[in-house]
């Protein structure tokens, strides 16, 4: 508990500094983001074109029409509006590495909530907020995130039309995962983050592990002995996680904290993309 | 084995708790939070994690504690079962005589084992020693041992039956006190009835000492004695300690140290290199210098031209050996009276012919007595014939050889007899003999002619009287009758002539008898200021030096007289004391407390290292590569590096310039360290033909008249080293020859290197302000010039060699610098430094040769300090 309070009050002091952040990337990503090129329902004027017979007198642009003898009708871009529910995992398993596993996720959940709001789609922080489209999106998630604890092994309640964006690390058993996908009633997407060490394991000589969330202790002689077991357990386990997504039809993206943010943001938004089109 | 504090040895029974805390604590492990963890756990689930700590390491730690507290126990291996009786005080005896110089640290060591063992026992210690006399007091152990280091070894050959009545007053204070006399090896000059209760004798390295040192011709005669065989270096020094001739002399041989005749005569010192004993030093006044004599000169002292007087060639031949009190124009019976009453051991009669008989009789009386008197003949001699102090009876007639009035040609020099001193001489065919007054021939003219001429007449003849002698030369002393004065052969029968006389005594001698103690030489043969316990000598001076008068000068400052150790028959011989005896090299007991504690120390590092490794901060392993730094001495660290800024100097090849000049940049280094910022390694010797150059700032060259021209591409490479930032301090150290430097050496060397114009080092010059302020360089002397670069040239100038910032790249000076920084191994100065404070602006000096070779000009601003400074207030 002590523990866990400390944990909120590290991630308030830190909460406009990964705002910051997220924004940075969020603009960064937009300049790399583009219209449907098709008319539809949307903000951004596609072009204009007759009024057909029986069509309702409502939808005449009448300043369009006032220029000629013709009834014009004005048509907007078709904006197919998704529905997206993001759960990061804050749970104390992610306040691991350099730069913590859980600011990644933080800065990822605001910049893509931000970015998909922007680009028309409607995004909802499962269990928290309804899907909104509101500009100021990041704030309204940061407040929610700061106050309540999201935790992907808990049910999801989640718009059942809302695709899925679940971000956290590996280590869960497989057996939540598969919980997971097969409650989502829709495809979703999964988001694998983990530190450095963890993909490396750099350890060597005497070192107790330690691990919070279970609270397990694990003291050994020499650490370097168990790197090649570890490696070979964490590949098995990945493996299986692959194998599980592409059974339910789940996306699986891999990030590691110390890798630069942006690319991996972007690839997933075009994966995104192309899978909503 | 033995242990001093064997209670703490109780601290052993804590070993087993120790073992069984050491077994339940094991090595603290790294703590790492890691939430993967669980993978871990299923991965080793069945590994039992070592809870306890490893076997090894729980004996290594238990070794360290073993150490720890034996060391602290004081341990002690072999200990001697004591030898004094232990419910009484222990009295040590020291020699402390000369002949324990050498020896006094041993002696020292063995008293100190001795003091400790009291120290155990609860004794008192009582403290004696047989040079000096000291009050039998009882002093803990503690205090004995400061008493002991401040005993030194004395100046003189002591007397050990001299402290019997100390000795029994002592045992009579202490019934059954041990009496341990710590010997010396060598007999004393009085060892009757001296019978310590234990002695501790033999194992001591062996004595060299000077003996039989007599004059000879050109130098001295004299026989080192030593028990052992070898060559050791003789030095012959003079007042300034400067070595005037080395030579390798071979143990317990009549030898002779050759000198030129001046040099000779500067003598102050025969020293045995290396030998801590005022035995081995040998002081030289002026008795063994020059000998007396008086020149009488019949002749009136009118005679205006000095080439024609009668005594100028007497003079100018005697000048070398002797020294003569010249009596001339007064009367020479006076005169001979006078010199007689001074026991003058040579009296020398130009052409004297008539004394009164009062003289006569008391010249001949001295003569008996072993004076040499010679005469030489002339008009006046040959017209008084009648004279009883001739060697032959002459004929009234002088002859004549060559000349208008004469038929004879000038004849040359014969045969030299050879029972004459001048038997080893050849006769000079170039001289003539144009006048002679002749012998009466008789049966024994032959037997008294020592040199004759071609005809077979006499020139020289001589006559033993007593045990003297009277020679005559047939001859004037002034080139009236002869070519032989002008000859080089006069000089040499001259110098034979001045041999065959004894030296006076009493001609000798300060006449009021009393003779102040000028410097005084101690135990280790180290002449030092007179302390104020020495007595003035009294006439006739001791054979020998005494607790009184200990060897030293003694007398005027101008010509002082000296008392040596041993007299002139005095034979060292050794010693072995009846009784209980011991020897030095017995092994004191070993003191195995530091070696433990080192171990302890050495384990408890490793334990640290262990831990480091165990807690896997040892993976990289960089940090090993410190390791054996740690085992280095910061000097030798500092050495591995050729980078280190460290002084040079250019070895000449003669051993004893070259060690005062090392020496004296060992010195120089310890000042620059102890006073400045400036770390410099020890210095180098460089061969100017092999080793690189310019990794050295400064290169310090004695260049001396005889030094020899370098090679061709060791200029080159000097030329090199000056136009790349390199300085040259060279030194011609002769400045007591006079200010200028005119040094053959000097002009060799520097002639084909690319010297830039120099001139005399100005009162302004950046060299007097590089860090001490000062107005000259000087060294051992400091009359000399410092030559430097001359600031007058053009900026523009092409100027050979112009150092990249306009530092000199060469410092001519012949002050001997080097001689005056030199230092021993303990610190002390090796040599005598002109002027008040003198060797302290000597190192002032090398300082500042040393910044400026570093730091080049920027401290040039310093000399316009004042102007900026009266500019600065005049803005105000």
């Amino acid at each position: 508990m002590q523990q866990n309070l400390r944990d909120a009050e590290s991630l308030t002091a830190r909460m406009p500094h990964l705002i910051l952040e997220a924004r940075k990337l969020a603009t960064h990503i937009q300049m790399g983001l583009h219209g449907r090129k098709k008319a539809g329902i949307g903000e951004e004027f596609w072009q204009y074109r007759p009024l057909n017979i029986g069509e309702d007198m409502k939808r005449i642009d009448w300043r369009r029409s006032a220029r000629d003898n013709h009834l014009s009708v004005r048509e907007r871009e078709l904006e197919v509006a998704q529905r997206l529910a993001l759960t990061p995992d804050l749970s104390l398993s992610m306040t691991y590495g350099t730069p913590q596993k859980r600011d990644c996720a933080v800065i990822l959940t605001l910049a893509l909530a931000h970015i998909l709001v922007e680009g028309g789609e409607k995004v909802q922080l499962a269990n928290f907020t309804k899907p909104l489209s509101s500009r100021h999106i990041m704030n309204e998630f940061a407040q929610r995130l700061l106050t309540h604890e999201t935790d992907l092994t808990k049910p999801q309640d989640a718009n059942p039309k809302a695709e899925a964006i679940v971000l956290g690390d590996s280590f869960s058993p497989l057996e939540s995962f598969e919980k997971l996908f097969s409650s989502s009633p829709q495809k979703g997407h999964l988001l694998i983050i983990n530190a450095a060490e963890e993909e490396t394991y750099p350890f060597f000589g005497r070192v107790l592990f330690e691990e919070f969330e279970d609270n397990l202790k694990f003291e050994v002689g020499k650490a370097e002995t168990l790197k090649q077991g570890y490696l070979a357990k964490l590949k098995a386990h990945r493996d299986a996680l692959r194998a599980l997504c592409r059974k339910y039809g789940w996306s699986l993206t891999f990030h590691v904290t110390d890798k630069p943010l942006a690319p991996m943001c972007l690839a997933f938004l075009l994966q995104l993309q192309r899978r909503g089109a | 084995m033995t242990f001093l504090s064997p209670a703490l040895l109780l601290a052993l029974l804590a070993l087993p708790l120790l073992w069984w805390l050491l077994r339940l604590t094991p090595p603290r492990p790294k703590r790492e939070i890691f939430p993967p963890t669980k993978i871990l756990l299923d991965l080793k689930r069945e590994e039992e994690t070592p809870q306890n700590t490893p076997l090894w390491l729980l004996l290594l730690r238990l070794s360290l504690a073993l150490a720890l507290i034996l060391g602290l126990a004081s341990p002690l291996f072999n200990r001697a079962q004591p030898l004094t009786n232990a419910n009484a005080p222990v009295i040590l005896l020291l020699d402390n005589g000369v002949n324990a110089a050498k020896n006094f640290e041993t002696i020292i060591t063995k008293a100190m084992s001795f003091i400790r063992d009291a120290e155990n026992n609860g004794q008192g210690v009582v403290i004696l020693t047989t040079a000096l006399k000291r009050e039998i007091i009882l002093n803990t152990p503690q205090e004995a041992r400061n008493l002991l280091l401040t005993i030194k070894p004395q100046g003189f050959l002591p007397a050990r039956a001299d402290i019997l009545p100390t000795l029994q007053e002592a045992k009579v204070k202490y019934k059954d006190a041990s009496l341990v006399f710590l010997s010396d090896g060598y007999a004393s000059l009085n060892d009757h009835g001296f019978t310590p209760d234990i002695a501790v004798q033999g194992g001591l390295k062996p004595l060299i000492t000077i003996h039989e040192v007599s004059p000879s011709a050109r130098g001295f005669n004299l026989t080192l004695v030593s028990s052992q065989k070898g060559e050791v270096m003789l030095n012959a020094v003079d007042e300034k300690s400067l070595s005037l001739a080395a030579q390798s002399v071979n143990l317990n041989v009549k030898t002779t140290l050759d000198l030129p005749i001046e040099l000779r005569n500067q003598v102050t010192r025969l020293e045995v290199v290396g030998e801590r004993n005022a035995g081995a030093v040998f002081l030289v006044d002026r008795r063994l210098r020059k000998k007396i004599a008086t020149l009488i000169s019949g002749a009136s002292s009118d005679i205006s031209q000095a080439l024609l007087s009668p005594t100028y060639y007497l003079e100018r031949a005697l000048e070398p050996f002797i020294e003569r009190r010249v009596v001339s124009g007064s009367s020479p019976s006076l005169a001979v009276l006078n010199a007689v009453a001074d026991k003058i051991p040579l009296i020398i009669l130009t052409d004297v012919g008539n004394l009164t008989d009062e003289a006569a009789r008391a010249l001949s009386n001295h003569v008996n007595d072993g004076a040499v008197l010679v005469r030489f003949a002339g008009s006046r001699l040959a017209g008084n014939r009648q004279d009883n102090l001739l060697p032959v009876k002459l004929r009234q007639d002088v002859r004549q050889m060559g000349g208008s009035l004469s038929w004879d040609k000038p004849r040359g020099l014969g045969a030299f007899s050879p029972k004459s001193p001048f038997k080893d001489l050849t006769p000079n065919k170039e001289v003539k003999i144009y006048r002679q007054v002749l012998a009466e021939p008789d049966g024994f003219l032959s037997d008294k002619t020592w040199v004759s001429l071609e005809d077979g007449t006499p020139i020289v003849t001589a006559e033993q009287r007593g045990r003297g002698q009277i020679v005559l030369f047939h001859i004037t002393a002034n080139l009236a009758w002869s070519d032989l004065p002008l000859s080089g052969l006069f000089l040499d029968m001259m110098e034979r002539l001045a041999q065959m006389s004894g030296t006076s005594e009493k001609a000798l001698e300060v006449e009021n008898g009393l003779m102040p103690p000028l410097q005084i030489l101690d135990g280790f043969g180290v002449l030092l200021p007179a302390p104020a316990t020495v007595e003035a000598a009294k006439s006739p001076l001791p054979k020998f030096a005494t607790s009184a008068n200990p060897a030293g000068f003694y007398g005027e400052k101008s010509s002082p007289l000296a008392i040596n150790i041993f007299a002139p028959e005095q034979k060292l011989s050794t010693v072995t004391f009846q009784g209980k005896s011991m020897s030095y090299l017995d092994e004191t007991a070993l003191d195995l407390r530091p070696i433990l504690l080192k171990i302890a120390f050495a384990l408890l590092m490793l334990d640290c290292l262990i831990m480091l490794w165990l807690g896997g901060h040892l993976r990289k392993l960089k940090f090993l590569a410190i390791l054996p730094l740690l085992f280095l001495s910061p000097v030798e660290a500092q050495q591995k590096g050729e980078d280190e800024t460290r002084l040079a100097f250019v070895k000449t090849g003669k051993m004893e310039l070259d060690r005062v000049t090392e020496r004296g940049l060992i010195g120089l280094t310890t000042f620059i360290t102890a006073r400045t910022t400036l770390e410099p390694s020890p210095p180098k010797a460089i061969d100017l033909e092999r080793d690189e150059l310019n990794i050295y700032p400064i290169l310090y060259w004695v260049v001396e008249a005889d030094t020899p021209n370098t090679s061709a591409q060791a200029k080159v490479k000097l030329d090199n080293y000056l136009k790349n930032g390199g300085m040259l301090l060279v030194d011609t150290r002769d400045a007591n020859l006079g200010a200028n430097i005119h040094n053959a050496g000097l002009k060799r060397v520097l002639q084909s290197l690319d010297i830039p114009e120099l001139s005399p080092l100005p009162k302004d010059h950046v060299l007097g302000r590089s860090y001490y302020l000062l107005d000259s360089i000087t060294g051992r002397f400091n009359n000399g010039v410092t030559w430097v670069e001359s600031l007058n040239t053009q900026p523009d100038d092409e100027r050979p060699a112009k150092a990249s910032d306009g530092v000199s790249p060469i410092i001519i000076t012949n002050n001997d610098l080097a001689a005056a920084w030199a230092i021993d191994d303990a610190g002390k100065a090796l040599l005598p430094v002109d002027g008040v404070r003198g060797r302290d602006f000597a190192y002032r000096s090398g300082v500042n040769i040393v910044f400026y070779a570093l730091t080049g000009n920027y401290k040039a601003d310093q000399v316009h300090a004042p102007a900026l400074l009266e500019r600065l207030g005049r803005n105000k």
